[in-house]
């Protein structure tokens, strides 16, 4: 499989602050890589270096075969990005500015740029300081989207959408995908990036800490049972593969492996289930779990 | 490492083309002049006017040869080559010669200021703004906006040309010829393109908009500077390191010099030369000159709307009363100079000041003055208005929704930007009258300095009342204004009551209103009238505010 992205000891370094410190990656042809981390582990870093934007200090970095800092206007001709944060000219409207961008870029499909505001329900005859901050995302999809181009390279991309257009991102997304587009989408929601990627790498406090395809990282997913039993489930921290028990009366929580799942509802079952919820980790509690973090709280753009 | 791409970048003249550090430029250029397509107009047509008016009026106050011929021999004095020119043309002192040689230095820290907004708005507020990344992640070269940057300033420097040839050209004075009117206008020009030169160097330097703005105007007060000192000490050498000598050795309407256009062209090249190493050389949104970490908590004076306001202003503030200070500091030793000639000739000391006072005082009120009116600027379009950005950029809006109330938190702005200009006005006071009093051995000239320094907090007040009641009615309105008004007080104020001319024009500047003390004695009912007006526009801009929307950003 050929890469269309490769990042090998990447270092980035701000001033006495280190970004990234070992940053490794690879995306191949054709795949959609969700690229997950939590706020300030170094997602946007590493797109910002990918594009150019930003110098890298160590590392081998190559996009679409090219050096991304020396080649970059020409690869950009052949990718598009779009911000976690899109911030637009106040003066101009939303379809100059998609415009604009489809003019540097060159390649544009003007029908599909229809097409595209659409299904967005982007009004693009609005000035864009009108525009609220999930329409001035939708104004950068929009413009991604509409060009002819190879990668698409996605910061979260729906930060400000409301689920239903984000359920229409990603349609578009798998549609692209069918076009043979290569798609790096970072986020912070694990549940969107199941939805949609083929491999995922997970960055934290700017390392590389997983990487592979969703079934590979199955050991990292822990789902989380709370059950009401007729009889106290006083036992249940004996069960393999459970953590974290919490017995209040009838009503027990437990995180329990992925691979043991199984066991615990027989036991539940012995017991006498009366409500059974099951919630599948958030890339938070993974993080918890895994490294002890506490990141719910931080907010820091990365 | 990297394996073969089926896809590899499509080789030859077309990647080539589309790399180059350049790409995208007509696209973006064309954007930027949409955007200033009334911002550009404004400046060229505002500048141009202003040198007109300064001729219009100059021509009404020199109506005689006499009376320019006594202007001349006072001319070549130090203290007045240190606040104008090297005594150009004076040997047959004309209209024009009055323009290179006068007029000119005033117009370029206008014509200065403008090429600095232009550059700083289309290189670092755009990436400040997070607006660039999504232009730099397109086919755009990097050093494009840097270019979209420059040529905007070098098209608004060059419609000032234009304009102002045309203005003077046919404004009928017989000194005033085409051809100098076409080199003073180029002059201008060129001194405007080399200051937005100098600004793509400090926009790679600092980090953010405002300090890059700062550092390209302490810049150019540093070139004011140096052509005051080149002159004065005679040291023509060191003057030539000034864009302001520059123009003004174009001899223009005397002796028509062409070849120093020359030298902003080749000065400009050098420094863009530079900027562009620089910019090759950072991150996009960063500067070279790296940003500390600060501390983790807020103390408590800082958590309160004022403590905020002092926080954020204070690298600003220091720069302007530096700046300033500076200013008052440079000119104080050369008034001696001024008292000892006014001692053989009374005939100086009344030409300076057409009423009473001794040549020193009369020169030191016009120096207070000066000082004033830039201590207002800072309080008026800057410090108040930092409550007009902050509201734009939604940083108003998780302040008021505490419990702070609009009235405490638009006071806070106007609290500190008041304690700011008056305490940047006495320091300032204070410098010039310690060194004016050292030169002229007189120990009564400083607390005189202090009484005149207390004379303009009344104008200085208005100026930042005016910018008050325009943010509460309209708001983007509020920094054109204090601008025109300051224009106004040094245009046709000052280069009015220094030189006589104007009639009533001058009189209508509030710096000009009260009286020129120490020259004249202080006219309490012009400084209460100030008082007045302001207190009603603050009045008036605070109710307005409490009742319009806050701008927020969507």
């Amino acid at each position: 499989m050929n890469d269309i992205i490769s990042i090998n000891g990447l270092v980035k370094r701000f001033g006495n602050f280190t970004a990234l410190h070992d940053v490794d990656m690879s995306v191949g042809e054709g795949e959609i890589h969700g690229f997950l981390g939590p706020n300030g582990a170094g997602k946007s870093t590493t797109i910002r270096v990918l594009l150019g934007l930003l110098r890298h200090d160590a590392g081998d970095v190559s996009i679409l075969g090219g050096d991304p800092w020396k080649d970059a206007a020409a690869l950009h001709r052949r990718l598009a990005y779009v911000p976690g944060d899109v911030e637009l000219w106040p003066s101009l409207t939303g379809g100059q500015v998609i415009d604009i961008l489809a003019r540097l870029r060159g390649s544009f499909d003007s029908k599909r740029r229809e097409a595209l505001c659409e299904r967005f329900d982007l009004d693009p005859t609005k000035r864009c300081r009108t525009y609220s901050k999930g329409n001035r995302q939708k104004v950068a999809l929009v413009a991604a989207l509409a060009s002819d181009v190879e990668l698409l390279l996605l910061d979260e991309p729906t930060a400000g959408l409301d689920p239903l257009m984000d359920s229409i991102f990603q349609e578009v997304i798998i549609e692209e995908k069918q076009r043979g587009r290569t798609v790096l989408l970072s986020s912070h929601i694990l549940a969107q990036v199941e939805n949609l990627a083929d491999r995922v790498s997970i960055i934290r406090k700017g390392r590389i800490v997983e990487s592979g395809t969703l079934d590979e990282l199955r050991h990292l997913s822990r789902t989380a049972v709370t059950a009401k039993t007729a009889r106290p489930a006083e036992q249940i921290g004996t069960v393999a593969g459970v953590h974290n028990v919490r017995l209040d009366g009838p009503h027990v929580t437990v995180d329990v492996d992925g691979d043991h799942i199984g066991e615990v509802m027989g036991h539940l079952h012995r017991l006498g289930i009366e409500s059974l919820v099951s919630t599948p980790p958030t890339l938070e509690q993974l993080f918890m779990r895994h490294y002890g973090d506490d990141i719910a709280g931080t907010e820091r753009a990365a | 490492m990297t394996s073969q791409q089926t896809s590899a970048p499509t080789a030859g003249g077309a990647s080539r083309k589309a790399n180059g550090t350049l790409t995208g430029l007509s696209t973006l250029l064309r954007m930027a002049l949409r955007r200033d397509r009334f911002r550009l107009p404004a400046w060229a047509i505002g500048i141009a006017t202003g040198v007109i008016t300064i001729l219009v009026a100059a021509s009404g106050g020199y109506s005689s040869e006499a009376e320019l011929a006594e202007r001349a021999e006072m001319l070549q004095r130090p203290a007045l080559i240190a606040i104008s020119g090297p005594s150009i043309g004076v040997e047959n002192y004309t209209l024009g010669a009055f323009l290179t040689n006068e007029a000119i230095g005033y117009m370029l820290i206008v014509v200065a200021l403008m090429s600095i907004f232009f550059v700083v708005r289309h290189t670092r507020t755009e990436e400040d703004a997070g607006r660039a990344e999504l232009l730099r992640s397109n086919v755009v070269g990097r050093h494009a906006s840097l270019a979209v940057g420059m040529i905007v300033a070098v098209i608004a420097n060059l419609a000032i040309a234009i304009l102002v040839a045309i203005g003077l050209g046919t404004a009928g004075v017989d000194s005033v010829t085409w051809e100098g009117s076409w080199l003073y206008g180029l002059a201008m020009a060129g001194a405007g393109m080399f200051f937005a030169a100098t600004t793509a160097v400090a926009v790679q330097l600092r980090g953010q908009s405002t300090p890059a703005i700062a550092l390209a105007t302490l810049l150019m007060f540093v070139m004011y500077v140096i052509r005051s000192v080149g002159d004065v000490a005679g040291a023509y050498w060191l003057s030539w390191f000034s864009p302001f000598a520059w123009a003004q050795r174009t001899y223009a309407f005397v002796d028509n010099l062409w070849w120093p256009l020359l030298v902003p062209v080749v000065a400009s090249a050098a420094a863009v030369a530079l900027a562009v190493r620089l910019s090759s050389r950072r991150d996009l949104g960063a500067g070279l000159w790296a940003n500390r970490p600060g501390p983790s908590s807020a103390s408590s004076t800082l958590a309160s709307p004022s403590g905020m306001r002092w926080r954020l202003q204070r690298g600003v503030l220091i720069g302007w009363t530096l700046g300033i200070v500076g200013f008052g500091l440079l000119y104080g030793p050369l008034i001696g100079d001024v008292e000892s000639v006014a001692a053989n000739s009374t005939q100086i000391g009344n030409i300076i000041a057409d009423t009473g006072g001794s040549a020193a005082e009369a020169l030191l009120a016009h120096l207070v003055s000066i000082l004033a009116i830039f201590s207002a600027i800072y309080g008026g379009a800057f410090a108040v208005l930092r409550a007009r950005n902050d509201e734009v950029q939604g940083l108003a809006e998780p302040v008021l929704a505490t419990g702070v109330g609009r009235t405490r938190w638009l006071g806070s702005y106007v609290g500190v930007a008041a304690l700011s200009s008056i305490g940047i006005l006495f320091l300032s006071a204070f410098g010039l009258g310690v060194t004016a009093a050292a030169s002229v051995g007189d120990d009564t000239i400083l607390p005189k300095m202090l009484l005149a320094a207390l004379v303009y907090v009344a104008p200085v007040l208005l100026t930042i009342s005016v910018s008050v009641a325009f943010f509460g009615f309209a708001p983007s309105f509020a920094r054109p204004a204090v601008w025109l008004l300051a224009s106004y007080a040094i245009a046709i104020g000052k280069l009015g009551e220094l030189f006589g001319v104007g009639g009533w024009a001058p009189q209508l500047s509030p710096f000009s209103m009260v009286s020129r003390y120490p020259a004249e004695d202080v006219s309490a009912l012009a400084i209460v009238g100030l008082l007045i007006v302001a207190t009603g526009l603050f009045v008036v801009g605070f109710r307005a505010f409490r009742t319009r929307d806050i701008t927020t950003p969507v």
